[in-house]
Order: C-alpha cells, then structure tokens, then sequence
C-alpha cells in the first residue's frame, strides 16, 4: 500500500491508544467500519471545534460532525491525504459553512462567524465592475495560497487561525503567546495586504 | 456592508478552504509559555526590587569588608602571583606591560571584580595563584577577609549562552591550537566557584565577569605556552568579545580546561561551519 510521505510524520504522532494517521488510513482502505471510530477518536473534538467556531450551536456541530465521518468514508479511497486531520477539518468546515449559509438565510443562528465574513469584507478588491465575471473559485483559492506564501510565519498564522479555523482574538492571543491588540493589529495589516495582493492581481472576487 | 460585499465575502471563506494544508498544519503549533512568563509582567516589579536588594547588598557588604585592593597595589604584586609558565619567564621588561594592562583591565571592572590577595601572593611563588576576593568573600575567607586555601567544593554553573551566539573556546596546548565551540546551554564545572554565580541566565556573563575579574590577561604582546580564549561570536561571524586567559590559572583552581555540553540540541556540523566561517572572516 502506497505510502505518502506524511505518513512518517504522522507516525511520529501517535499516542497510547490513538491509531496513526497511516493506521486509521488503512482501515478506510480495508473499508473497516473501525475507521470512522477511531477517527471520531482521534479527531472528534477538532472537527467540533472547527464546527462550533462557525456554527456556535452544539446540535448543529455535532450533525456536520457525523455528516464529515460520512464524507470521509465516502472518498477514502481514492484519496489518501498527507495530513488526515486538515483534510477531516476542511470537509467539516465546508459542511459548517454551508449549514451557517442556511440557516443565515432563515434568519436563524449566531456567533462570531459574521464578524470574519465582515472582516474579509475588507478584503474584496475594489477593481473590477459588476459586469466582469468573477474569478473562477480554484483560481481564487491559487491566489491566495500564493498570497499566504508571501506572508512571514506568524501573519499567516494568525490569519489561518482566524479566517479558516474562525478562531476568536483569544484564542489566537492564547495560542501563540501574543496579546490581543497584537492580534488585531496583525490581521489588521494582513487584510490590507490581501486586498492590495488581490487588486494587484486585477480580479474580481 | 452591501449584499453584494457580503457575498463576496462569503466567496473569499470558501475559497479559503483550499488553502495548503501544509500552511495549516504549522498553524497548529502553539507557542510554549513558560508558566513563569504568564507572570512576568506582575514580576517585574519584584525583580526591580530583588535587583536593588541585591545591588545594596553588595554594596553593604563591600563597604563592610573594608574595601579592595587598587589597582595599583594589585600592579605592584602581579608578579608574585603570575603562574609557573609566566614568572619563569622572568622576563622583567615586561612586568610594567603587564601591570599597565591588569591596571587598565582593573579600571574597566565592575562591581565583580576580582583581585589578588597580597597575603596570597607573598606565599610560595610555585603555588601562589590567584583568590578571588568578592564582595562577599566572607563566604569564602571567613570574617577577618584575609585570604585562605580554604577547599570550597566543587561547584556547577550551568548557563545559556545568548540566543544567536556561538561561544567559541580556543585552548593551546604545547602551542597547538585546540576549539571548541558551543551553542546553547554549557556547563561549567570547578571549584572557588562563587555561590553568586550558580544559575546564572548568561554564560557570557559569568565567564566574563568572572575572568575579567583575574586581572591576570596578558598584554597583546604576551605570549604563553599555554592559554585559553574565549570568545562570544555572533550570528554574522563578528567577534563580539575576546579574552585570553592563561591555561594554567584554570588548571590551579581546579576549573577543567574543558567545559561540558549540557544541551545537546545543536548541530556540531553547523556549529563548526559557522566556527570556521567566523575564523575566516577574522583573517
């Protein structure tokens, strides 16, 4: 069975009576049902999180929690990523999204998310008019890998945190020992450079 | 915000779930907080106060001792108290050198500075070596202040060497050059080592203060059989501070002429490269 070179980091990783990464993998191949369990063992509470930073409703994580188990099954194989736990989480945070889109629109729902998506507002170009079509999603996504390449370690840290995992200043402070006006302050100037990257780039969000 | 912001914003967050995993994989790291550092800031107050103490204290103490030789009175009895390999050389032009530099050296210490006891240096000029008369010397030489040869224990410091900084030590034995180079942490083992010196954050700072306080550097002209050089290099290559220290000296007081690696989480390769590079750029 091929192995991806992440499996030796992951290896690595493994603790008393958590399956590796490679491990949980091969059941998938094997279609052993014990995979979906183990990896709610192991990655259950990081996908809730990821969830609940969008959601901020206990029921409706727990849902896009079962629904990424499901997801999950269902495309390995083929797929075999090189980090299981990022690839768990972006499945759970679409899932999330998409819900939070939902219930947004019901009028329903809470928390912290509407202050990201307002925050990325800052980030939309100004060039463009409303006749050019907007970029194709993938090459947007190019974009702004490439834009987060050009970033020092932390700025793009801080902004991953925030803008992907939906953290709270806080917790971000928290995480990286920085104080909360540090934070602010770096996602501040990281958004401005997004927007300038993305005007510089001449595309259309 | 208008709809059509909104929406692209929302565009902006679902694009982002394309993001290198790899980017996001590091994200995970969190910085390691020292429980101390949660505190630091509501320490600092305290250490102000602890480092006044601490200042009056030696200040009290100097006082109470009745003070130290000049730099003078140490020039004029540097000769009684220079090593075997020095004082053999009996070369008496350069005694005047000698005092003008443990002089100016003497000018330049700071509150740690050491000097030789006269008592010490009337002894036989075979055994005589220096002793170290501090601030707080009663630990060591009782309450009178005269000099002993009192045994103190063998002692450990061990130090961190500045973040960024290589600490090269150059050792000449029968006139072949011999280096070592450090990185991290070094621990530093002898006797008549103060306790004042025991966990210090600095290893340049112990080795400085404390070697600067022998007064026993030769002139540039000097030459030894045997000397040791220590030397704080930088991450550029820039020799940041060079002190030559006789061999002998250390040998006297029981310091071993080498000095034990406590922190093994360095490259040895690199280091040398970097050794290497930072004797280049001095040719």
């Amino acid at each position: 069975m091929r192995r991806s070179r992440r499996d030796d980091v992951c290896d690595s990783t493994w603790e008393d009576g958590i399956l590796k990464d490679t491990e949980i993998l091969d059941l998938y191949f094997d279609r052993n049902e014990q995979a979906i369990a183990e990896t709610q063992n192991k990655y259950g509470t990081y996908c809730f999180s990821i969830a609940y930073h969008i959601l901020h409703d206990q029921e409706d994580s727990d849902e896009c929690v079962n629904d990424t188990w499901m997801r999950a099954w269902n495309s390995i194989p083929p797929n075999r990523p090189d980090y299981l736990n990022i690839f768990l989480g972006t499945i759970t945070r679409n899932l999330s999204f998409d819900r939070y889109k939902k219930k947004k629109a019901a009028k329903r729902g809470s928390g912290d998310l509407g202050v990201c998506l307002d925050e990325l507002e800052e980030c939309i170009p100004d060039t463009g008019s409303s006749t050019e079509d907007a970029v194709e999603a993938a090459e947007l996504q190019r974009m702004i890998n490439e834009f987060l390449k050009t970033l020092p370690e932390k700025d793009c840290n801080v902004f991953l945190r925030r803008y992907w995992y939906s953290e709270e200043y806080a917790e971000i402070a928290e995480r990286y020992g920085m104080n909360l006006n540090s934070v602010k302050t770096t996602l501040f100037r990281t958004r401005g450079k997004l927007k300038a990257y993305l005007e510089k780039q001449g595309i259309t969000v | 915000m208008s709809e059509k912001k909104t929406g692209q914003a929302e565009r902006l967050f679902e694009a982002m779930s394309g993001v290198d995993p790899e980017l996001l994989a590091r994200s995970e790291k969190k910085k390691k907080v020292i429980p101390f550092q949660k505190y630091a800031k509501a320490m600092k107050l305290m250490a102000a106060c602890l480092a006044l103490i601490v200042v009056g204290g030696t200040c009290w103490a100097t006082l109470r001792n009745g003070g130290r030789q000049t730099a003078a009175e140490f020039s004029a009895n540097a000769d009684s108290v220079r090593k075997d390999g020095v004082s053999k050389a009996g070369d008496n032009s350069n005694k005047g050198d000698f005092a003008e530099e443990a002089q100016a050296t003497s000018e330049t210490n700071t509150a740690n500075h050491y000097v030789v006891s006269e008592n010490e240096a009337s002894k036989d000029e075979a055994d005589a070596y220096p002793k170290e008369v501090a601030a707080d010397s009663e630990a060591f030489y009782g309450d009178d202040g005269q000099s002993s040869t009192k045994n103190v224990e063998s002692s450990t410091v061990t130090a961190e060497i500045p973040k960024d900084y290589l600490l090269k030590i150059s050792e000449s034995v029968d006139g072949r050059g011999v280096d070592s180079a450090f990185y991290g942490k070094v621990e530093l083992k002898g006797k008549n080592l103060l306790p004042s010196r025991k966990e210090t954050k600095s290893y340049a700072t112990v080795i400085y203060s404390w070697l600067d306080g022998l007064e026993l550097m030769p002139a540039e002209d000097q030459t030894f059989e045997d000397y040791v050089s220590v030397q704080l290099i930088d991450k550029d290559g820039n020799v940041a501070k060079e002190i030559r220290v006789c061999d002998r000296y250390l040998q006297k007081t029981g310091l071993e002429g080498t000095f034990e690696i406590v922190d093994e989480n360095y490259d040895y390769d690199e280091l040398r490269r970097a050794v290497d590079a930072a004797a280049q750029a001095e040719e």
